[in-house]
């Protein structure tokens, strides 16, 4: 199931890509190779082949139940892990999210308190570390991260507030 | 020659100073090189101000001791934590990192490192006794032949030979899409770029990188079951490889060392296409090329001499000629530039006692690189496995920093974050990771280069068939293009 909806999103990027690659020049004046040459060959070669592989997928998981096999085995034997357990996604997704509010808040408080803060969430909510060896590793992380890239290496990393 | 390179040893070791800096510049590169998102190009920038105050020699080989050390520590991280240093250290996470998964860190650490001394000292001799050869033969090298040989190098890696191309052609076309997006280096118009301004550039190698393979990488780990790897005892012995296992990669070395060599001769190419082209090389060799990506010694063994061999190859040109191998020799070029030293024909006549002197720097530093490589691999597999259970946060923050410090955008790592979810997804559906990359590094120079080739033949496509070195890598990959077909012709029958 994954790999139909992974191979779906690629036909929809191809596509799209393709369509805006019709907006940039083919050739230039003097008849030479232009902008939009490469991207709408490339872009049409994938779309072609991703089709051709959506259609062999469907195929295959309709032989499959034609012949009797379990739809959830169907589903495994199309491809890829399909196990998908809903605390292994909450994780994955908290991981993410951290990472995004990261870089929206690395310019308010610094960089390097917000990657504390973001370890040890991490430690403490996603891989259930006791919250005192939490701390403890994210200050001994924190305080090796500045010592190689602020007092080694002399590199400036936003400070936010504290500047 | 030898006599000079006799004469150079005498200096250096006859130099406390040079002595110094050469092991302070393998401790740094190392250490530098095994941070992700740092290579060789910001470690040789970031330590270039050390050098203002030095004398020519010391300045030339803390330079080069840097370079050489950058690239031993960009296979630590590949290995241990599936996070490449730099380019040339991507293929190492190929088959490195899947020996680290199976306990053999310590195995995989010393193997890579006996690779990069033998790929290094190859370097070096070719460094000493091919140089003008090889530097002309790299100035017949123009668009017309790069472009035969990346598109060579593209469909040999792409897996064609394999019995289900249709995924890695697939992640090829991908790569190569999204190398388009950037404005268009011969018309400047914008590509793909929806108007934002940081893309107009195009997207860093690095950003991509890290996002595919470090960030894609916490989120596999994510899933797996911590408390499975605790508990694992290593012994002395299971950290060494034996000799017999390093003689059955012997092999692979050479080959790892000749290919490097000669690709990092050839102006801009460096230690990425050299590791990609052996790796392509040791698969095609293999009597199980599908085993390959599961931790296959030679996949380890061939592309991390390539590595280190394109070092002492990138370097000539950057010597004889004035002309960078690499982006890493174009900033050591500025820094020889800066102490007061002329690359070029004119350098051997105005300071040859300072280059070979420093030639012979490079072979001391390989050697000191070997002993710390290997002396250190208990502390590196022992590290690896008590940090284990924390690496999730830690990859996820020397992500964050190092891509930061690429450009100094946080733009910059929103896109890593981008190319982490969908190298996961790639990675669940079985889309390859690696011909995705190599295409996106390669696309834009395959473009550019034919590009170039038609404008100077003013359109005339036969030009890719009427120059010998063209016709060559021509004939080579339609002969790969040919062999899935010629296999299928075979099976019916």
């Amino acid at each position: 199931m994954l790999e139909r909806y992974f191979v779906s999103f690629l036909l929809l990027v191809s596509g799209f890509l393709l369509f805006i690659s019709f907006k940039l020049p083919l050739y230039t004046t003097s008849g030479l190779i232009g902008a939009g040459f490469f991207p709408r060959i490339i872009s049409a070669i994938l779309l072609i082949l991703v089709c051709y592989y959506f259609i062999a997928l469907i195929r295959k998981k309709s032989e499959k139940q034609e012949e009797g096999v379990p739809k959830s085995i169907v589903n495994q034997m199309s491809g890829g892990q399909e196990v998908f357990r809903k605390d292994i996604v909450i994780k994955q997704c908290i991981l993410i999210i951290s990472l995004i509010a990261c870089i929206a808040l690395t310019d308010v408080i610094g960089m390097l308190p917000i990657i504390g803060v973001f370890m040890f969430v991490m430690l403490t909510v996603v891989q259930r570390f006791p919250w005192v060896k939490s701390l403890i590793f994210t200050v001994t992380i924190l305080f090796i991260m500045y010592a190689i890239f602020e007092l080694w290496l002399g590199l400036i990393l936003p400070k936010g507030m504290f500047e | 020659m030898l006599s000079e390179l006799l004469d150079g040893f005498m200096t250096v070791m006859s130099s406390p100073n040079a002595m110094i800096w050469c092991v302070a510049g393998v401790t740094m590169g190392t250490l530098i090189g095994a941070l992700p998102g740092l290579g060789p190009i910001t470690g040789i920038a970031l330590l270039l101000p050390l050098t203002f105050q030095m004398d020519q020699l010391s300045a030339l080989i803390l330079l080069m001791s840097i370079y050489l050390g950058t690239m031993y520590g960009g296979r630590i991280s590949s290995i241990l934590i599936n996070v490449p240093g730099d380019g040339g250290a991507i293929v190492t996470t190929f088959d490195g990192h899947p020996l680290a998964r199976k306990g053999k860190a310590g195995y995989a650490l010393t193997l890579s490192a006996i690779s990069s001394f033998i790929g290094g000292l190859v370097g070096f001799l070719g460094m000493v006794f091919l140089t003008s050869i090889l530097a002309e033969l790299a100035l017949i090298f123009g668009p017309t032949e790069y472009f035969s040989l990346i598109l060579f190098t593209l469909i040999a890696a792409c897996g064609l030979t394999q019995k289900r191309p249709l995924k890695p052609i697939i992640a090829t076309l991908l790569g190569l899409l999204i190398s388009a997006i950037a404005t268009d280096p011969i018309t400047g118009t914008q590509r793909l770029t929806f108007g934002i301004v940081e893309l107009w550039d195009g997207i860093n190698i690095a950003v991509v990188g890290i996002g595919l393979f470090g960030i894609s990488e916490t989120l596999i780990r994510l899933e797996e079951k911590i408390s499975n790897k605790k508990g694992e005892k290593l012994t002395f012995s299971s950290l060494f490889p034996k000799v017999s296992e390093v003689l059955s990669n012997f092999g692979a070395m050479i080959r790892g060392s000749i290919i490097g060599f000669v690709i990092g001769v050839l102006p801009g190419t460096g230690a990425l296409l050299a590791t990609f082209m052996s790796y392509s090389t040791e698969k095609k060799l293999s009597k199980t090329p599908e085993k390959f990506g599961t931790g296959v010694p030679q996949g380890l063994s061939g592309p991390e001499a390539a590595n280190n061999a394109s070092v002492g190859g990138a370097l000539i040109p950057t010597f004889a000629l004035g002309i960078p191998g690499s982006a890493a020799t174009a900033v050591l070029l500025g820094g020889l530039m800066m102490v007061g030293l002329q690359p070029g024909p004119l350098l051997f006549e105005n300071s040859s006692d300072v280059v070979w002197a420093s030639f012979a720097g490079f072979f001391i530093a390989n050697i000191l690189l070997l002993i710390l490589n290997t002396a250190f691999v208990p502390a590196f597999a022992i590290l690896i496995q008590k940090a284990e259970p924390f690496l999730v946060p830690i990859i996820a923050a020397f992500c964050f920093i190092g891509v930061y410090m690429i450009n100094h955008r946080l733009f910059d790592i929103g896109i890593m974050i981008v190319f982490g979810i969908l190298g996961y997804f790639m990675r669940k559906a079985n889309f390859p990771l690696a011909p995705f990359f190599f295409a996106f590094i390669l696309g834009s120079m395959l473009e550019q280069n034919l590009r170039e080739a038609l404008l100077t033949s003013t359109g005339d496509l036969s030009v890719f068939f009427t120059r010998p070195i063209s016709l060559f890598f021509i004939i080579i990959s339609i002969m790969i293009l040919l062999m899935p077909i010629l296999r299928k012709l075979k099976l019916k029958r």
